[in-house]
């Protein structure tokens, strides 16, 4: 789905293909599937709960790239989750658990 | 949430404030360090503040260092520092040693009794029968035996089937089963006489079994022999029966009264004024100053209401209304006063009547007592079942001895 955000990303370093960002793939990704185990386990993804506008909790990161009121910007397995949002908040952080409270407007994902 | 929020601030806690420019990489370094920070705050671009605990922030100082911020406590929260704030201030913690210790010497009397489920039963006795053996307000609850309390009460008072002592805190719940006192009926196989519960004449015999010593027309007293329950015929021979059946017969109920003609009247003015007291276990406070009562002829009302709060004894208000009245003289007919009577003699006798008694006829006279008063007379005439049932001694009831008929057995 096209965004302002991708738009902008291939302005800057025109890329040739506009597929999909490339899904992990290999031996591990295999085994998970076939073993049906959730696969932000096995493959150390991260999970984004989001409840309504108001609570987001995100498990398996790696750590906070940005932090203010209207932009939060974290680091997880080669990804940036960036959330947009008003009066944002890090409630609780702890090594594997990062909750966040405020007024969440958008959850964009970049690889 | 507020589970672990309470839990912090039972712990105590600290609310820092950080200023640098790499914020971000600050709180990173403190959650790889294991140092547990929450509520991060962002302030500005190169302020926030944190909360954690006080040994966190003892090992916060490296991590300061490297991210080049500054850091500095900017409140202390919780238990422990409101604890360290009134360390000093000794009359502090023996107030609250005292206040306990008299919490609890308190909460060691009785200081309510509640009495439920009585019917026949007044409260008032209960309540004196349980003082006697211990259970009264003002006086220790540990000393207070319940099962002595409940064998005593039940023997004490035979309308108690059963009761409960429930000892609440400083409260104790009386609940009261009371008796069902139902008439005595005698079995079919015990033999029995019939008399008579009134007086009167008898206009209908349904006699089942036993032996008849009235008939229809009779005139009977209050407790004469009306059925026999010994027999003796010239089949059978002589023996007890539980004789039973029904005895009808007129009967008569008065009532009277006296009233003037011209009289007193006592008639309230609007006027009235009410003096409260409120009353707390056994202490009384007076709402007013004055005791006189301003009015001459006055008609006193009593009322008490309760207010129950919880864990504490009731609180009584008791309110005195006091109403003026004015003593009027009236002057009535004997019309009026025939009127007047007939209504409430007929109340005044329907309360005498037993429950099955027909009313047949109603009579009213009435003669001067003196040319003021007059007395009246209400006369009921009543059909009623004036047979019951009573147990006569079997053992020293000497049967008739057999006729010749029956000797030749």
């Amino acid at each position: 789905m096209p965004s302002k955000n991708r738009n902008r990303n291939r302005n800057r370093n025109p890329s040739p293909d506009n597929a999909m960002p490339q899904q992990p793939s290999g031996i591990k990704v295999k085994i998970a599937e076939a073993l049906d185990v959730s696969k932000d386990i096995v493959l150390n993804l991260p999970r984004i709960v989001l409840i309504g506008t108001g609570e987001l909790t995100i498990e398996n990161y790696e750590g906070i790239l940005e932090y203010s009121e209207n932009l939060i910007s974290i680091g997880a397995n080669g990804m940036k989750i960036k959330i947009v949002g008003k009066k944002l908040e890090i409630r609780t952080i702890t090594a594997e658990m990062l909750f966040i409270t405020g007024f969440v407007q958008n959850v964009g994902l970049s690889m | 949430m507020f589970l672990v929020k309470f839990f912090n601030f039972i712990k105590g806690y600290l609310l820092i404030s950080v200023d640098g420019y790499f914020l971000e990489r600050f709180i990173n370094i403190c959650i790889k360090r294991g140092i547990f920070i929450w509520d991060i705050h962002k302030i500005s671009n190169t302020n926030m503040r944190v909360k954690m605990s006080v040994k966190a922030f003892r090992q916060i100082r490296p991590i300061a260092f490297r991210t080049k911020s500054r850091v500095r406590i900017h409140t202390r929260r919780g238990v422990p520092f409101i604890i360290h704030k009134y360390r000093k201030r000794r009359g502090l913690l023996i107030g609250l040693c005292v206040f306990i210790l008299m919490m609890w010497y308190f909460s060691s009397f009785v200081t309510g009794i509640e009495i439920t489920g009585t019917e026949i039963v007044e409260v008032e006795v209960i309540r004196e029968h349980l003082a006697e053996y211990g259970v009264e307000i003002g006086r220790r609850v540990s000393r207070i035996d319940e099962h002595f309390v409940r064998n005593r009460m039940m023997t004490a008072i035979p309308e108690i089937s059963w009761i409960v002592i429930n000892i609440q805190g400083s409260k104790i719940y009386v609940n009261v089963q009371e008796r069902n006192i139902i008439p005595e009926r005698i079995p079919e196989d015990v033999p029995c006489n019939i008399i008579a519960t009134r007086g009167g004449i008898i206009e209908v015999m349904n006699i089942r079994n036993g032996l008849s010593m009235v008939n229809v027309g009779d005139a009977v007293n209050e407790g004469d022999l009306l059925v026999s329950g010994v027999i003796d015929s010239e089949t059978a021979g002589a023996r007890f029966v539980h004789s039973f059946g029904e005895v009808f017969a007129r009967t008569w109920y008065e009532a009277t009264a006296e009233y003037e003609l011209n009289f007193e009247e006592r008639v309230d003015t609007g006027r009235d004024i009410n003096k409260r007291s409120i009353r707390f276990m056994n202490f009384q406070i007076n709402l007013y100053i004055r005791r006189r009562i301003p009015y001459t002829v006055y008609e006193r009302t009593r009322t008490v209401s309760a207010r129950q709060v919880p864990f504490l004894p009731p609180l009584y208000i008791l309110t005195n209304n006091f109403r003026e009245q004015t003593i009027v003289q009236r002057t009535r007919t004997i019309d009026d006063i025939l009127i007047l009577a007939d209504s409430e003699l007929r109340t005044q006798l329907n309360e005498q009547l037993p429950p099955d008694a027909e009313v047949t006829e109603a009579n009213m006279t009435h003669e001067f007592v003196s040319p003021n008063l007059v007395r009246v007379t209400m006369v009921y005439t009543v059909r009623e079942d004036i047979a019951r049932q009573v147990l006569f001694d079997v053992e020293a009831t000497e049967l008739p001895p057999l006729r010749p008929t029956d000797a030749g057995f």
